[in-house]
Order: structure tokens, then C-alpha cells, then sequence
């Protein structure tokens, strides 16, 4: 009988160890980069003055700990955080502590740390989305907060990129000062075009882009002519994706209308995909591209693919040098899309989480971020003379200092647009000593989606949206990376997202739409 | 009497203590966690804190149930599964009879390593394995035996049809030696008389086999199975993800509850959502092993769990 009652215990136990394992399955894989990340980005040379001081002495000293993206090495991070404490400790009577986690385990590691309760004060959600954090109450509202500790830094930011940064009505995060539309581009190895003889500049459709990688096909036969990122072909379409998903605005650039449709209907993906099916057919697209588990920079690293289809910045000034310096090779790009901002374009925030020991504190440090210049010279590029030095002191350019390189500084510069306000700190050396005022005129000029500052709330459908999540991840990949032939694929696709409520989807998304457009007049 | 019970305790007294740490360890990692399962029932706010959440009764659940695909992932977690129950043992106890057949003391220790090693190997790393062979441009099926056949290659990471075929044969290569350790240790703990008295009667070396050693796993066998069942509606989520290299055109045939799960809350990050569908392949799970164990019991008594 006792050895029944154990065997009893124990299947009840095993049981339950898969029990308690289940509730930590949603974890996020990476997501390709909301930006190019260009290791040369650029600013224009300090001249406002240093962000108001906020009194703090009257409470307990403490440290704040920051979360930010990129591969800078645990010692580097560490020194700035000291020199970054110097300052602090006068200003905001604290330490900052800045920690760096890559890009593949950011979401991850950030979803661990807001779960667990552990302290953060100061981070960006960056693929997690505002969105959803602010939903399941784990970032704070912070409208009070910027009207009482980040004065400056609401009066920095434009109204419209508020609007970008709402959810539901209030602020949950400031927008980083950085290029806020993309171009759609293909990206390819420029030593390949030199040698054909094509010139980027005589493409002009994508029937000009067929031949040239017929060419590149002939005469490279070890490359993939056009290969994926992770399985993704097209990083973005152009259409306003009003927070992402199937329900969006097919023509933000030349309609100013606000009707809601389904995108795999519409006959811009119907012929896209036929393209990409017969290029796949005639081997110009890597073979199994959904499936793809490498990004393109490793990809073009190692020789085996000549281009992508990415989104990109302004023309002039880090933009072919930012995906060099990524790929390792020199690299150019062929616009197809001009430039268009929409709402996820600006929707790269910081925020302060539910777990900050002082949310005031963590508000000011924002603050003096955004609109301190050595403050976000530190941050952006590290210790002066240990990371960096600068070489033209009217321009404010700067490089690295002698006898250091890329691969032995340590502290990573390649994501200044991560930080709160990269166009008030120095610029890289190789850069138009113009680069801010271009990129501000890239903002400007850019196409605005008219749906532009509308952030959609998928709590009410939200049965719908995993059902239709579902359904995405069988078909759209793999038809637009030509492994499926959209005359048998797309119906299929199409009737089962209607059988799993794309239509309630689009309803709601209208519904939302309509209302913010009515409350925008 | 009393004297009796305190006589048996104290007889007992040193097991009772050796028990401590193991529950312990159960309790804490098993038994605690599982006021959790409140979180399924739970709209998350984690500004409010888990306990003040608004309940939001058994909504969590409903995208389980709403989809089109709630059949396909049911059926595949579910079909796998039996085929997974009935193959292994039967693949594991064929080698490890064989193992036990082995006279030589190295040759059979050189084989027990090698088919445990599949079942050490991460699935990741298995996942590449499986891709070396079956790569559209690279692969070794392709490249190498259908080349040389004269075949055209096959692209394999679009083609449904082969995968229910390749998912089991990943399975089995991985999960086989597990169990074949476990049956052949049953096996060496038979007592050797049997076979002798055997012998004696003139059974020849299947007979043996068929009536003396299977009888003898039968209480193994039925234990595992018991325990499998229990974890019928949980898939490998390594096998059905990784496997088959995240491939939409595969997901007819490699979508199960696991990976349907991940798939949909991977951008919406609902933990809620999440719990619901643990407790639902918890609950399915206890209540299968319950009946499967009423089952038994009605037939065979002492092979029952409890």
C-alpha cells in the first residue's frame, strides 16, 4: 500500500513539473532591428545648454539600474556607468548602473526582468512594444512624471511624436530622437555591381532588379542572389501596418484614406508574391528562405549572398555605411520605396517600468539624457579618450582613439539611435559634419502615413489576433520568400483567416481608427 | 496496537528521513507553484500584483478552442503521441533483449553509450543534423542519393506529406535509448533460474524470450505507459519547432498545442493565455491517467500505479 501511496505522489509530482513549466513559453525570439543600425551615426556639435537640475538631495542616495540593447562588454559598460555616476551623483543624488544585453536575448532577458519584480528604472521595450507592456501594467503612464521631472524633454519632442508614443490617451514613453521613416530598399555587395558594370542608379523597377540578378547568378553561381533575414524576406511592405498584422492601410503614400483592409487580399501582395515565386523558380532567392535561421550580415560575411530586401534611412549621410560596417563588405542600396513615417517608426521608446525604486528620479535621468550632451556623448560613444577622441573640435567629430579599433574598444557605438537623443551628441568620424541636419530633413520631408500617431489596442480581439498570429506564421514567410504558389496558397490563406476573425480584426482596428481620426480633427 | 504502530515507525525512522530532502524539493518546486494555476484564470496586471488582478473567469482559455486549428493541433499532439507510446517501447525493448543476448562485457557497454548518445544531444543540435541531410541545395539526401539516382531533388522543408514520417523516425532515433537503458536493466534483474528451467524444458532461445523475459517487463512496460499518457496532450516542443526549422508550409502536420501556443502569444506576451493552455494539458493529462490506471487495475491488479 505505501508503495502505491509514493507512486501516487510521484505521478503527481511529474504532472506537475510540466505544469509549473508551462506559463514561461512566450518568450520572444529576435526580431530583425526596427532600424539599420549604422556604427556611424552622427550629431550635430553640442550647443544646448545642460538640462535643468531637479533636487533629490532631500532623498536616500541610490542607484538606478538601465537596461539597453547592444554588444558592449560588461567591463566598458561598467566604466561609463562610473563616469556617468560622477555626474549623477551631483545632479540626482544617485549611481547608474547600465547594463547591455545583445540583440538576440534582449526580449527575453527584459521579459525576465519585469516579470520577476526584479529593480529597473530606465529601459526600452524595443521588440516587446509599449503596447503590450503598458497593458499588463508593467511600464508606468508617464504624463505626470514629464510634467514634473522631464519639463525639458516634453517641450524637446514634438507633438506629433507624442501622439506617436500614446496608448490609450496617455504618454507611456519618450520617442528616441532619432530617424523616424524608412526608405524600402535592396541592399547588395557593390564589389559584385562593380564588377557587372550596373550602376545602382540605372535600376528603376523590379524587372531591372530580375536582370541584374540574372547576371549575378551567371557570375557567381556560389551566391544566392537575393537571400532572407531569419526566415523574413521583406522586412517591411510598403502599407501602414497600424501596429502590425494583416488589417492595414494599403496606400499611405498617396490616399488619405482611413479605410481599413485586409493585406493579403490586396493585389500588391498577390503580385509580389507571384514575383518572388517565379524568382524562386529560377533559383534567384536562397532555396528554403522561411526557413533561413541566419541574418543576412553573416550571410553576406561568408560570400553566400549578394543582397536583401531591408528598410533604410536618409541617402546621404551613415546610410551605406551603416550596412558596410554591418556586413563587413561595402555595400549599396536601391530605393524601390521612398521614404514614409509612420507610427512604428517613431515608436521606439524608453520607459519607466512598474519595478523603478524612484519612477521621479528615473524620469529626471530620462530627461538628463535626452537633453544633457555629455551626458548622451557618454552613454552613445562611452569615455572620452578611452573610447573615443575628438579630432575636429568646431564640427564635433569624433573617432576612435589611436592604437583602438571596432573589435577592441569594447563599448559599442553602432546603437546611438537606441539612445533617448543621439542628434545631441557628437558625430563619427566619416560622416557629413551636416549629418543631423540632413537626417531632420529626411524626417521632415518624409511621406506621413495619415494614420500616422494611432497605436491599436488588440486586447479586445485578442483571441482573434493569436488565431490569425498563427495563420501568418504557415503562409506569409513562406509565399514571399516564392516557396508557395500563391494561385493554390493564398486562397487557402485568406479563407483561414477568415474562418479565425480576420474580419472582427479589421472591424476593431477600423472602429479605433475612426475614433482617434475623430478625436485628431 | 499502538505499541505496534510506534514499533513499525521506528523501524521505519531512518527511510522517513532519508525522504526529507526529496520532498522537500518537490514541495517547493511542485507543489507551491501550482497556486499559479490562478493566473490562468487571471486578465495579468502586474501593476496590480497577481492576487488583485481582475478574475476574468475561463476567457483565458477560449483562443484554444476559437481557432480552426483547434482540431489539427489536437489531432497532431494527440496521434504522435500514441504512435510515439507504442513505437519506442516496442523499438526499445527489441534492442535492449538484443543487448541483453551480447556476451562480450566491451561490446555491450560500446553499445549502450551509442544508443543513449541521440538521447543526450540537444534538439537544437539535432534539428541541424536533420537539416545537414535534408537541405534543398546542400543536403546530403538531395545531393548525394537522390543526384545519384537520377532523381530530381525534393525540397523538403515545403512538403507536408514526408514530414509525419520524419518527425517519428527524429523521435524514435532520439527517444529509444532512453528507454532501452530502463528495459535492460529490468531485464538483467530477471532471475537467471527462470531461464534455466527454461532451458530445461527444452524452450529454444524465442521462446525464452517470448514467454519468460516480456512477461517479466510487463509491470516496466505498463508504467511507462501509464506515465506516458499523462503527458499525451504535451508535445516536444524542440522536435515540433525546431525540427522542422519553424517551416509554415509544414505546419499541418508539425503544428501541436505547444507550439500553437508559442506561435500565437510570441508578440501579444500574455502570460494568462499561456497558463490557460498548461492547466487545460494538465487537467486533460491527470484525467487520462486516472482512467488508464482504472483500466488497468481492472484487469491486472498489481501492475496499477496505485
Amino acid at each position: 500500500m505505501k508503495k502505491r501511496i509514493i507512486a501516487l505522489l510521484v505521478t503527481g509530482c511529474m504532472l506537475l513539473a510540466s505544469l509549473s513549466g508551462c506559463s514561461s513559453k512566450t518568450t520572444e525570439t529576435d526580431q530583425s532591428e526596427p532600424e539599420q543600425s549604422g556604427s556611424t551615426e552622427t550629431s550635430a556639435p553640442a550647443v544646448t545648454e545642460a538640462a535643468s537640475g531637479y533636487d533629490f538631495s532631500d532623498r536616500d542616495f541610490t542607484t538606478l539600474k538601465v537596461l539597453m540593447f547592444g554588444d558592449s562588454t560588461s567591463d566598458q559598460a561598467k566604466a561609463v556607468s562610473e563616469a556617468l555616476s560622477k555626474i549623477t551623483k551631483e545632479k540626482l543624488n544617485c549611481d547608474v548602473d547600465i547594463t547591455f544585453v545583445g540583440f538576440g536575448s534582449y526580449a527575453t532577458q527584459l521579459n525576465l526582468m519585469l516579470s520577476s519584480g526584479e529593480q529597473l528604472d530606465l529601459f526600452s521595450p524595443f521588440t516587446l512594444g509599449a503596447g503590450t507592456l503598458a497593458n499588463a501594467g508593467q511600464i508606468l503612464p508617464m504624463d505626470d512624471l514629464l510634467a514634473t521631472y522631464g519639463k525639458d524633454t516634453l517641450n524637446a519632442v514634438s507633438q506629433e511624436d507624442w501622439q506617436c508614443a500614446k496608448i490609450n490617451g496617455q504618454i507611456f514613453g519618450v520617442p528616441c530622437n532619432k530617424d523616424k521613416a524608412y526608405n524600402l530598399s535592396f541592399t547588395m555587395r557593390k564589389d559584385v555591381l562593380d564588377e557587372l558594370g550596373v550602376s545602382v542608379d540605372s535600376l528603376t523597377s523590379f524587372d531591372d532588379l530580375h536582370d541584374l540578378l540574372e547576371k549575378v547568378k551567371e557570375a557567381h553561381p556560389e551566391m544566392y542572389p537575393v537571400i532572407s533575414n531569419y526566415g523574413g524576406t521583406f522586412s517591411y511592405l510598403p502599407v501602414d501596418s497600424l501596429g502590425g498584422g494583416d488589417a492595414v492601410l494599403l496606400d499611405p503614400y498617396n490616399s488619405d484614406s482611413l479605410k481599413v483592409e485586409n493585406f493579403i487580399a490586396s493585389d500588391y501582395f498577390k503580385n509580389l508574391c507571384e514575383t518572388m515565386y517565379s524568382w524562386a523558380k529560377e533559383g534567384l532567392i536562397m532555396p528554403d528562405a522561411s526557413t533561413n535561421s541566419e541574418g543576412y550580415s553573416s550571410l553576406i560575411g561568408s560570400g553566400k549572398g549578394f543582397g536583401y530586401f531591408i528598410h533604410t534611412k536618409q541617402k546621404d549621410s551613415g546610410y551605406n555605411s551603416g550596412a558596410t560596417s554591418e556586413n563587413g563588405t561595402d555595400m549599396e542600396s536601391w530605393i524601390y520605396k521612398e521614404a514614409i513615417s509612420v507610427t512604428n517608426a517613431v515608436a521606439l521608446v524608453w520607459s519607466v517600468p512598474t519595478t523603478s525604486v524612484d519612477p521621479d528620479r528615473a524620469m529626471a535621468l530620462l530627461d538628463l539624457m535626452y537633453n544633457d550632451p555629455e551626458v548622451s556623448n557618454l552613454c552613445i560613444y562611452g569615455v572620452e579618450g578611452v573610447h573615443y577622441q575628438v579630432i575636429d573640435k568646431d564640427n564635433g567629430i569624433i573617432d576612435y582613439p589611436e592604437g583602438v579599433t571596432a573589435s577592441t574598444v569594447g563599448y559599442t557605438s553602432s546603437v546611438a539611435w537606441g539612445w533617448p537623443n543621439e542628434q545631441i551628441a557628437y558625430i563619427w568620424n566619416g560622416n557629413s559634419a551636416t549629418a543631423w541636419k540632413d537626417l531632420n530633413s529626411f524626417n521632415a520631408s518624409a511621406k506621413q502615413s495619415p494614420a500616422k500617431g494611432f497605436t491599436f489596442d488588440n486586447s479586445s480581439v485578442i483571441n482573434e489576433a493569436t488565431a490569425c498570429n498563427n495563420v501568418d506564421s504557415k503562409y506569409y514567410n513562406a509565399l514571399l520568400g516564392g516557396q508557395l504558389d500563391p494561385e493554390v496558397a493564398i486562397p487557402k490563406y485568406l479563407q483561414e483567416l477568415k474562418d479565425n476573425g480576420i474580419d472582427t480584426i479589421i472591424a476593431e482596428k477600423q472602429k479605433q481608427l475612426d475614433a482617434w481620426a475623430e478625436s485628431n480633427k | 496496537m499502538v505499541r505496534k504502530l510506534k514499533k513499525k515507525y521506528y523501524r521505519y525512522l531512518p527511510l522517513y528521513i532519508m525522504m526529507i530532502p526529496g520532498l522537500t524539493y518537490l514541495i517547493i518546486n511542485n507543489y507551491i507553484p501550482m497556486a499559479g494555476i490562478i493566473i490562468a484564470f487571471k486578465q495579468i496586471n502586474y501593476r496590480l500584483g497577481i492576487l488583485k488582478s481582475p478574475f476574468i473567469g475561463l476567457k483565458n482559455f477560449k483562443f484554444l478552442f476559437q481557432s480552426s486549428d483547434a482540431f489539427v493541433i489536437t489531432r497532431n499532439t494527440i496521434s504522435y503521441n500514441l504512435v510515439f507510446l507504442i513505437l519506442t517501447p516496442a523499438v526499445a525493448i527489441m534492442v535492449a533483449i538484443l543487448l541483453n543476448e551480447i556476451k562480450n562485457k566491451r561490446a555491450k557497454k560500446t553499445y549502450q553509450t551509442i544508443i543513449l548518445m541521440p538521447y543526450l544531444i540537444s534538439i537544437i543540435v539535432v534539428s541541424y543534423l536533420v537539416y545537414a541531410l535534408l537541405a534543398s541545395d546542400t543536403g546530403y539526401i538531395n545531393n548525394s542519393i537522390l543526384e545519384a539516382l537520377g532523381k530530381e531533388g525534393i525540397s523538403w522543408y515545403s512538403n507536408a506529406k514526408y514530414w509525419p514520417f520524419i518527425i517519428v523516425i527524429v523521435a524514435l532515433w532520439k527517444g529509444f535509448g532512453y528507454q532501452t537503458i530502463i528495459y535492460f536493466a529490468t531485464i538483467v534483474g530477471i532471475d537467471s533460474t527462470y531461464y534455466e528451467a527454461a532451458a530445461i524444458d527444452g524452450a529454444t532461445r524465442g521462446q525464452r524470450i517470448l514467454h519468460v523475459t516480456l512477461p517479466a517487463l510487463k509491470s516496466t512496460i505498463i508504467t511507462l505507459t501509464l506515465l506516458g499518457i499523462g503527458r499525451i496532450f504535451y508535445s516536444d516542443f524542440g522536435l515540433f519547432y525546431q525540427v522542422p526549422l519553424n517551416s509554415g508550409p509544414l505546419m499541418d502536420v508539425t503544428n501541436t498545442i505547444d507550439t500553437y501556443v508559442y506561435r500565437g502569444l510570441l508578440q501579444s506576451n500574455n502570460i494568462g493565455m499561456a497558463s490557460a493552455a498548461g492547466v487545460y494539458q494538465s487537467l486533460v493529462g491527470f484525467a487520462l491517467v486516472l482512467t488508464a490506471n482504472l483500466v488497468v487495475s481492472k484487469i491486472s491488479k498489481d501492475d496499477a500505479l496505485f
